[in-house]
């Protein structure tokens, strides 16, 4: 368990309200854009959340620290999820996250047109904007361009891009969490960033 | 020679480090020779970046006002 994690377990199973509100707050985004992964309705995706914490809440005294908290938290919202998915009988395709290959067989991170007969650049990656990512972050319409993107992923894509890259969750953890193998963690994740890129190739592009 | 087109699909698990030696060393001499991958993995790089950096939606006061009875009820009773 992460040092700095270990002292809030302590301070809520106490029943400090502080350390609660802290970590409400600290965690609402991310549990609510991997939710989003889950359900695409926002009021549902909000429900999900507070149905997590409710779990959180009943779940602290069992919770052995053997992964971090911020995982074991996750690992209650996709389960939530998902029985909330079969309730619903919402079609969550999270049956093809344990097979990729049956999500469509040929996904090319990059159109095959763009190379020659011999698999060489025809139409190679143009530079782009040359301008670190926190600065690009400024701009509001790089912003919309990358969200509208992850929304457009397919849900496994998108489960799997959100929690390695914007929450920065280890690979084995995301097999826990998902219930995935670490061979389809790898495929969903190339494919999930590999469309990200195209999807702002068009925007970062230098005209 | 290792093509353009492969070394697109490998650079994932080059750049977590997921491939063994002779693999990755085949991608590096690929990426000294070819300007049109490098730009392509550095591309790759920016994406990471900007998803690392994503800003996060504040929690709306009145989730944490429906959460906190729930914890005091459970926890706070109990303690």
């Amino acid at each position: 368990m992460n040092p700095d994690e270990s002292t809030p377990v302590v301070r809520l199973r106490a029943g400090d309200e502080e350390a609660f509100e802290v970590l409400v707050s600290r965690y609402y985004g991310s549990l609510l854009r991997f939710a989003m992964s889950f359900v695409s309705e926002r009021a549902t995706a909000e429900e999900v959340v507070q149905e997590t914490w409710l779990g959180v809440i009943r779940g602290l005294s069992s919770f052995e620290g053997r992964s971090s908290l911020k995982t074991w938290i996750f690992r209650i919202l996709a389960n939530r999820a998902k029985t909330r998915g079969k309730r619903e009988a919402r079609s969550i395709p999270f049956s093809s996250l344990r097979d990729p290959q049956s999500e469509s067989d040929y996904e090319p991170a990059v159109d095959p047109s763009r190379f020659d007969a011999r698999g060489m650049w025809a139409e190679p990656p143009q530079p782009w904007i040359n301008v670190a990512p926190e600065e690009l972050l400024q701009r509001r319409e790089i912003v919309d361009v990358i969200q509208r993107a992850i929304v457009e992923l397919p849900l496994s894509q998108r489960a799997v891009v959100t929690l390695h890259d914007v929450e920065d969750v280890e690979p084995e953890e995301i097999c826990n969490v998902l219930e995935i193998s670490e061979t389809n963690q790898r495929v969903l994740l190339h494919r999930g960033r590999s469309r990200l890129r195209r999807a702002l190739e068009q925007q970062l592009t230098k005209k | 020679m290792l093509s353009c087109k492969e070394l697109t699909e490998l650079a994932t698990d080059y750049l977590e480090e997921n491939l063994p030696w002779h693999e990755r060393l085949r991608i590096q001499v690929h990426l000294w020779m070819c300007r049109h991958c490098g730009r392509y993995v550095d591309q790759m790089r920016t994406v990471i970046g900007l998803l690392r950096r994503l800003p996060t939606e504040p929690v709306p006061p009145r989730l944490v006002g429906t959460t906190l009875p729930q914890f005091r009820e459970t926890l706070v009773k109990k303690a």
